[in-house]
């Protein structure tokens, strides 16, 4: 295993990993973290940020790290056992794919010589990870999308994607949560409500959570609450 | 109507608390104010909490008039301040009447923290008052719809009782802009060469004119990185980052919370309500600490926070 533990900033504690394995068990270490920080010794805990290869812990002005706060965290990885965790959290989203919502849907499927219905067909094959979470509230990072569809952004990015917006960029797709500028290439509409400040937690995707998309009709995607 | 209902409001005037805290992971930022310590101190002056909502007056230009009697405070950097035109001071309780008119003006103003008699009553979103306008969370209405103030804008607080005397609490001379800002370098994965680490504390940097909420752009010499970032990783205000054009951005209260660009190192959590104080044109210098100086700092710095 193989894991740095540096400094950033004087509140919080990176911790990044080269190899694969270890960078997959992270977002379960964050849960357990979040339950269980307290009892490891890890006390003031503020934020706990899972990423791709790495996970932030800041903690409060009172518990400002030290080195033996680096040691607890090293300690408590290597006694984590990822796959008493169980399964991942599982989500299934639909996406109306149809010409209204997806402007950028023809271009990919130009530039990779496919049909929009194969286009369309890799996007809802596949079973995304959860890579991030950033960029805006609820905002996820999934992937990882297929070679042939994957698309730089766009040249100039739109003043306006709207919420539920389904994008591409490079080997990463997302939903919009909200409305946004965005430089993603759009190819459908999910009704979900990703991001909501009423619910606890307000988002429903986490990093780890695996998500696949359904492809579903207009008027599917308005009984499931759908802007028009 | 009860409140202050804003007569004038040219500048950039948000709502801020503490801040939205444990929720980076699902993407929300913390937002809270540039200057904690001026915020702080402008709601213990009026016996409030130290977390009560104010409202941050960046480079003046508001005017307020009282809809209901209560008190306010001003804190922060020197700005002329009147009451129905009569010159007021800073860090002291201003007891309004109805149809009262305060007013900050815009000449020489840098960021400001108005308190009032109870804090704010704005809604509360995600357990915050909070305004980060980039997520639309905050300020006026539902707290879903962030925008900055306008004039004809009622900022809701209540008349509750006012104590007959407050104490008052100083909090010394006039603030200092900062000339320099310590640093904790990244130890470890490093994407700065010797000589541009050398380079980063030897040069003096200009705030840029594009410094916003979200991140206090630098303009000086080149800081050349390394290779990329692999993979986006969460940050912190305070964090340095190095764009590709080598212009180093401070990330602010209003960062976002994922970060692409390599971090030469990340301005100590004590000198940050300073970098605060910093306004486009503002000269600025880095030292290299380490981090039992930073524990050290933020203990002298707590010292003189209000209890």
């Amino acid at each position: 295993m193989s894991v740095q533990i540096s400094l950033l900033g004087d509140r919080a504690l990176q911790l990044q990993c080269d190899d694969e394995a270890t960078a997959n068990t992270l977002p379960q270490f964050a849960r357990h973290l979040r339950q269980h920080g307290a009892e490891l010794g890890l006390l003031g805990l503020e934020e706990i940020v899972p990423a791709e290869r790495s996970l932030l812990l800041v903690f409060e002005a009172a518990h400002s790290p030290t080195a033996a706060m680096r040691r607890a965290v090293r300690a408590a990885l290597l006694a984590f056992d990822g796959a008493e965790q169980g399964a991942p959290t599982r989500h299934k989203l639909p996406v109306c794919y149809a010409e209204q919502f997806a402007p950028d849907l023809p271009a990919i499927a130009d530039a990779a010589g496919l049909s929009p219905q194969a286009v369309i067909d890799q996007h809802s094959r596949i079973l995304y990870t959860v890579q991030a979470v950033g960029f805006a509230p609820g905002f996820a990072y999934l992937g990882t999308v297929d070679a042939r569809i994957a698309t730089p952004r766009l040249q100039t990015p739109r003043q306006q994607v709207p919420a539920g917006a389904v994008g591409i960029a490079d080997a990463r797709t997302a939903v919009y949560p909200a409305a946004s500028p965005g430089g993603w290439n759009i190819i459908g509409r999910c009704p979900a409500r990703l991001f909501d400040v009423h619910q606890d937690p307000p988002g429903c995707l986490h990093v780890g959570d695996q998500v696949r998309f359904k492809a579903v009709s207009i008027a599917d995607y308005e009984a499931l609450g759908g802007a028009p | 109507m009860n409140g202050l209902l804003v007569r004038k409001a040219a500048t950039l005037a948000v709502v801020q608390d503490i801040g939205r805290g444990g929720l980076q992971h699902v993407g929300v930022t913390r937002g809270g104010p540039l200057d904690a310590w001026s915020m702080q101190w402008a709601n213990a002056v009026l016996g409030n909490a130290t977390n009560a909502a104010t409202l941050e007056v960046s480079f003046g230009g508001l005017q307020l008039e009282a809809m209901i009697e209560t008190r306010v405070a001003i804190g922060g950097t020197p700005v002329q301040l009147t009451v129905n035109g009569n010159a007021a001071a800073l860090w002291t309780p201003l007891h309004l009447q109805p149809g009262d008119v305060i007013e900050l003006v815009a000449a020489g103003a840098r960021r400001n923290y108005l308190s009032v008699q109870g804090g704010f009553e704005t809604a509360c979103v995600l357990g915050s008052r909070a305004t980060v306008l980039r997520e639309g969370l905050g300020g006026l209405g539902s707290g879903t719809q962030a925008r900055p103030l306008r004039a004809g804008d009622l900022l809701p607080c209540s008349a509750g009782a006012i104590p007959a005397q407050t104490e008052q609490l100083p909090p010394g001379d006039a603030l200092p802009v900062p000339e320099t800002l310590r640093v904790l370098p990244v130890d470890r994965g490093n994407h700065f060469a010797r000589s541009v680490r050398k380079q980063f504390f030897a040069d003096a940097f200009t705030v840029s004119a594009r410094a916003d909420r979200m991140g206090c752009r630098l303009e000086g010499p080149q800081i050349d990185a390394q290779g990329s970032v692999e993979a986006s990783f969460a940050v912190v205000p305070g964090c340095i980052q190095v764009p590709p054009d080598g212009q180093p951005i401070v990330l602010l209260a209003d960062c976002q919370t994922m970060g692409g660009y390599p971090v030469f190192g990340t301005v100590i959590a004590a000198d940050m309500p300073s970098l605060g104080r910093c306004l486009p044109g503002d000269p600025l210098k880095f030292v290299p600490v380490t981090p039992d100086t930073a524990r050290r700092a933020w203990a002298a710095h707590q010292a003189g926070l209000p209890a």
